[in-house]
């Protein structure tokens, strides 16, 4: 039987404590890469979520839980409710305006553009768009693709 | 000797030891509590151990006591460490890695513990440390997916507290020790004093609802320095610089191991401010606490709630169409609320506070607030984020809440100084003699006044904020009261008065059948100076709860059909729309042309309420979204009970009865020809309006009247004498508000004030003011020309005679008044002005309000001299209306001229 070599023809020592380290290492490595790709998968799972809304949605705030709608008289926008500074979830308000109880920010509901601090980025905006065939506005959990992430 | 023993078992172990038994214990309870907790229903099946599961209740306080004294213990075992550099002891740098990632995980043991009890505040929690996770490059995501979860998901926090957390924890603690056995003695009196706090102390559990973040404790120096960052990047940067200087701080040589470990030491003692002035001074929304705020934004520490072994012994599971509060375990039957309002959805903490975490009646009704509508509770109650919070903050400044008119008025009456802002609430008033006034004879009628008792608002009852108009109780609802009052022990499938926006005319009426009393005049009662026992007849006389007598005059042609105060006024108006109205006239924007214009409305699609309150009153009411409404001319405001059709007709819905009728058109005659462009609808369709003359108003310092803002009494009151009272056409004046419009007015205040008498005031002073009116006595066949062109009350003369006397040619008008000449200003008791005479200011409540002058009066004079002869309806004075001069000009011979 051949014994193994390395490139420079030296025989390959595989000591116990060695061949249980690249066993482990091994392991680690098929863990991670797991790990890697199932949190992965279940990310853009979760980002694949669409929901549909019938025409007649109310002007100004509808309030849906990880997203609310803003409709105007000519447009309806979606935006999440997660706030941009810490990642809380901004309340619901009767007004044009959303408060943020965490720390105190505010945002204004038609643009989602911050009104007041410690958020200075405005709320995330998702792909809101009307189905002409069903009559729905279909709003995915997505940055529209005509703006910027 | 005694103190040393006491200090003995004090000091029964190190911190060290003492970190590594409640860490068994914890590590010990948590294994138990893993049977009743359930993490695809967290907050649920927290409460149900709350409630029905007393061991299990027991076994989560003692988890929680156990993890808070193995997390402080661990402080001190650091800080005793660094304090005497016996980290030094550590020698294999293996170790001291372990120890501190296992630092890490104590941080994460803590806050997913916090996460894992699924309220409201662990909600946030979650997604604030998803936040910073996610803001990691490269792995931030996964990170998140793996230690944060998904959203409202908690199976990978629990596996991560349950077992990765744990795991690590206990190989850190071997790492370090090489023993996790604590002498038997430590582990005995750890056990029995944690033992003790759990029987006593609940382990806190927030509310499902809530957006606020309450705690932990130890979070609080985290939330305090994230509202100063807008990047919160930035603290996860300052916590990985940390995490690395502790790292190597083993390799740095001798001084720099001491400058590191002050720094530590500082940013441990900053940190311990930051948590402290959080705990102190913050409040809603983050904002500085303010004087009315009590309790803090933290969850409290200690909060004392015994284990109650006597619960029952079947375990109870609460319906998951139940709203997840102990209330419902005795009140799920509850009936009489609207569906708004269902206890199933709502609760009864949201309104009643109390404790909803215990089954235990008499804990579970501690600290309940018995009137929920009251303003002083209405933070905590019917205005909180979730419920009606806009609502509560716009009525806050709204006249039924300020009084600020009446204030205005009064104190401008009483040459006090006024002012446009706030401070003209009547809560604010003081004790000058026009607010003492107001204490003794107005003060009363506010929204302000707390409610203290149950029960229907009765006639004299006024105040109760939002009770005041939405709570009615109806007859099971009473017969339920009666029950409760005499302790029925079957108390629950009770009826609770309904909490709705039905709101009928009579909870207007305990208010407006005062002053103007335009409650009374809706339904054609007029207030007179009989008592009681001078009646004869029941009929055109009614007694009201009060003991004032009323007579029947004529009712508004808007109650004939069944209409009530709401089907014309609606939310933003009875409400306030959180502007500071001065007057009634400035909060009131609807007008009689929205509903009866002379061409085609202005009209709004009901389904585009920009408001969510709007939105959801037009839902309970189920009006279609595809309705279109009229919107009022002044103000653009939509009145949702209307409809307008294709052909422009305008409906209206009877809010209360849900009937629907017809609007009609104004007549063409009311716009025709020139001649009276400049009337107002109300100049000619008000029928009547209360008028009362000759009162006094003097301070008694003998007589113990009551101060109707505390409810307490005064010794001295101010007595107001009443006049005579009429129930007669309105004179009417003109209204200069940039233009200049023919409105109908009413006595406001013709009255002598006795200042003299009242400690403060400067004299007796008498005044004749009149005031807008606005009478609620609309009639659908206006007045006719004589009632004001020949009228000496409608020009403002008061009542008596007036003639147009012919001699020659040339007419001459006499006026012979029916009252004698007041002495303060030689004018009739019931004028506003002199006959041909300039009025002297001043001359009412408000500013742009006058009677006519000289020139006006001749010119209603002169069409008066035609009305002499011509009927009404003549084609005279048809022409005269459309252009009088034309009608002027063609006078014949026989005709005669005014002089
Ligand atoms: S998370 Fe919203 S203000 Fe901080």
């Amino acid at each position: 039987m051949r014994r193994l070599t390395n490139f420079m023809d030296k025989p390959i020592v595989l000591s116990r404590k060695s061949f249980v380290k690249i066993i482990a290492g091994i392991c680690t490595g098929s863990f991670l890469w797991s790990w890697y790709n199932l949190s992965k998968d279940q990310v853009q799972k979760e980002n694949q979520s669409e929901f549909r809304h019938s025409e007649d949605i109310s002007l100004g705030i509808s309030y849906f839980g990880k997203y609310f709608l803003y409709r105007t008289k000519d447009s309806v926008v979606a935006f999440s409710t997660i706030c941009t500074h810490a990642g809380c979830r901004i309340g619901k308000s009767n007004s044009g305006i959303l408060q943020c109880e965490c720390h105190g920010s505010r945002f204004d509901a038609a643009t989602g553009r911050p009104l007041k601090g410690p958020a200075i980025h405005p709320l995330r905006q998702f792909d809101c768009r009307f189905d002409s065939r069903t009559g729905e506005w279909i709003v995915k959990l997505q940055t529209p693709k005509d703006q910027p992430a | 000797m005694e103190f040393r023993r006491i200090k003995k078992i004090i000091q029964f172990d190190t911190a060290g030891w003492i970190a590594i038994s409640s860490m068994l214990l914890c590590g010990l309870s948590g294994f138990l509590l893993a049977i009743p907790y359930d993490n695809s229903r967290a907050y649920e099946s927290i409460l149900e151990m709350l409630l029905f599961n007393p061991a299990g209740n027991l076994v989560r306080n003692f988890h929680y006591w156990s993890s808070q004294l193995f997390f402080i213990s661990i402080l001190i075992h650091l800080y005793d460490h660094f304090s005497k550099s016996t980290e030094s002891n550590i020698k294999n740098y293996r170790t001291w890695l372990i120890l501190c990632i296992s630092l890490v995980f104590l941080g994460y043991e803590m806050l997913s513990g916090f996460i894992l009890k699924g309220d409201g505040a662990g909600l946030q929690a979650e997604r604030i440390f998803a936040s910073l996770l996610e803001s990691i490059p490269v792995a931030g995501k996964i990170l998140v997916s793996a230690f944060a979860g998904r959203e409202d998901h908690w199976q990978m926090v629990y596996v991560q507290h349950l077992a990765t957390g744990t795991i690590i924890l206990f190989i850190g603690t071997y790492e370090h020790v090489k023993n996790i056995w604590p002498k038997l003695k430590s582990i005995v009196i750890v056990f029995a004093g944690l033992l003790l706090i759990s029987l006593f102390f609940r382990a806190p559990l927030g509310f499902t609802g809530s957006n606020q973040i309450t705690g932990p404790w130890f979070f609080l120096g985290i939330q305090e320095l994230l509202h100063w960052t807008s990047e919160p990047r930035y603290l996860l940067l300052l916590f990985f610089v940390s995490f690395f200087l502790l790292i190597f701080l083993p390799k740095l040589g001798i001084k720099g191991i001491k400058i590191l470990k002050r720094m530590f030491f500082a940013g441990g003692i900053l940190y311990l401010g930051l948590t402290l002035l959080v705990f102190f001074f913050r409040g809603n929304d983050w904002q500085w606490k303010n004087s009315s705020e009590v309790g803090s934004i933290s969850e409290a520490a200690f909060i004392y709630d015994p284990v109650d072994f006597s619960l029952p012994k079947s375990m109870l599971v609460l319906s998951d169409k139940v709203k997840t509060e102990g209330c419902l375990v005795c009140h799920s039957a509850m009936k009489g609320l609207s569906d708004s309002h269902q206890p199933a959805s709502t609760g009864c903490f949201a309104c009643h506070r109390g404790d909803p975490f215990s089954s235990d009646k008499l804990k579970a009704h501690k600290n309940m607030i018995l009137v929920p509508g009251n303003f002083s509770n209405v933070r905590q109650t019917c205005g909180t984020q979730n419920c009606h919070r806009e609502i509560s903050e716009r009525i806050l400044s709204s006249l039924m809440n300020t009084a600020g008119g009446i204030v205005r008025t009064d104190r401008k009456v009483f040459g006090e100084a006024i002012s446009q802002k706030d401070s003209d609430q009547v809560e604010n008033i003081g004790h000058s003699a026009a607010d003492n006034h107001l204490r003794n004879l107005c003060a009363g009628c506010h929204l302000g006044i707390e409610k203290r008792e149950t029960g229907n608002a009765t006639w004299l009852d006024r105040g109760g904020g939002c009770n005041a108009c939405h709570l009615q109780y109806n007859p099971g609802a009473i017969s339920s009261l009666k029950k409760m009052r005499s302790k029925d022990p079957l108390m629950t499938a009770e009826i609770h008065p309904a909490i709705d926006i039905q709101v009928s005319n009579d909870r207007c009426k305990s208010c407006h059948s005062r002053s103007g009393r335009i409650s009374l005049s809706y339904e054609g009662w007029n207030e007179i100076n009989l008592k009681p026992s001078d009646l004869s007849d029941s009929v055109h006389f009614k007694i009201l709860p009060d003991d004032r007598v009323v007579e029947f005059v004529q009712d508004d042609v808007h109650h004939q059909k069944g209409m009530n105060c709401i089907d014309c006024h609606g939310s933003y108006e009875t409400m306030g729309d959180g502007q500071h109205p001065l007057h009634e006239e400035d909060a009131v924007k609807v007008q009689c042309i929205d509903c009866h214009p002379g061409n085609i409305p202005e009209t709004f699609m009901l389904g585009n309420l920009p408001d969510r309150e709007s939105q959801m009153i037009a839902g309970l009411r189920k009006y279609r979204p595809d309705t279109r409404v009229v919107l009022t001319a002044d103000g653009n405001r939509p009145l949702v009970n209307t409809l307008v059709d294709s052909l422009n007709r305008i409906f209206l819905t009877n809010k209360l009865t849900g009937e629907i009728q017809e609007s009609k058109h104004i007549s063409p005659a009311c716009y025709k020809g020139k001649g009276h462009q400049r009337l107002a609808c109300e100049s000619c369709h008000t029928a009547w309006v209360p008028q009362c003359i000759g009162c006094h108003n003097s301070y008694e310092k003998s007589t113990i009247g009551i101060d109707m803002l505390t409810g307490k009494p005064t010794s001295g009151s101010w007595i107001e004498y009443a006049g005579k009272n009429f129930g007669e056409p309105p004179t009417l004046g003109v209204k200069v508000d940039g233009r200049k419009q023919i409105v109908p007015a009413m006595p406001g205040m013709i009255l002598t004030i006795d200042k003299e008498t009242f400690a403060k005031g400067k004299g007796s002073c008498f005044l004749r003011l009149f005031a807008p009116a606005s009478g609620h006595t609309t009639q659908r066949i206006g007045r006719s020309c004589k009632s004001c062109h020949n009228d000496p009350l409608a020009i403002g003369y008061g009542r008596g005679v007036l003639k147009f006397k012919a001699p020659g040619s040339i007419g001459k008008w006499t006026f012979e008044p029916r009252f004698a000449q007041n002495g303060n200003d030689q004018l009739p008791e019931d004028a506003w002005t002199g006959f041909l005479q300039e009025a002297k200011a001043p001359w009412s409540t408000r500013t742009g309000l006058r009677p006519f002058t000289v020139g006006e009066q001749r010119r209603i004079l002169e069409v008066g001299s035609c009305l002499t002869c011509h009927e009404d309806k003549s084609r005279v004075m048809e022409l005269a209306l459309e252009d009088f001069q034309q009608a002027l000009n063609k006078r014949c011979k026989f005709c005669l001229k005014q002089q």
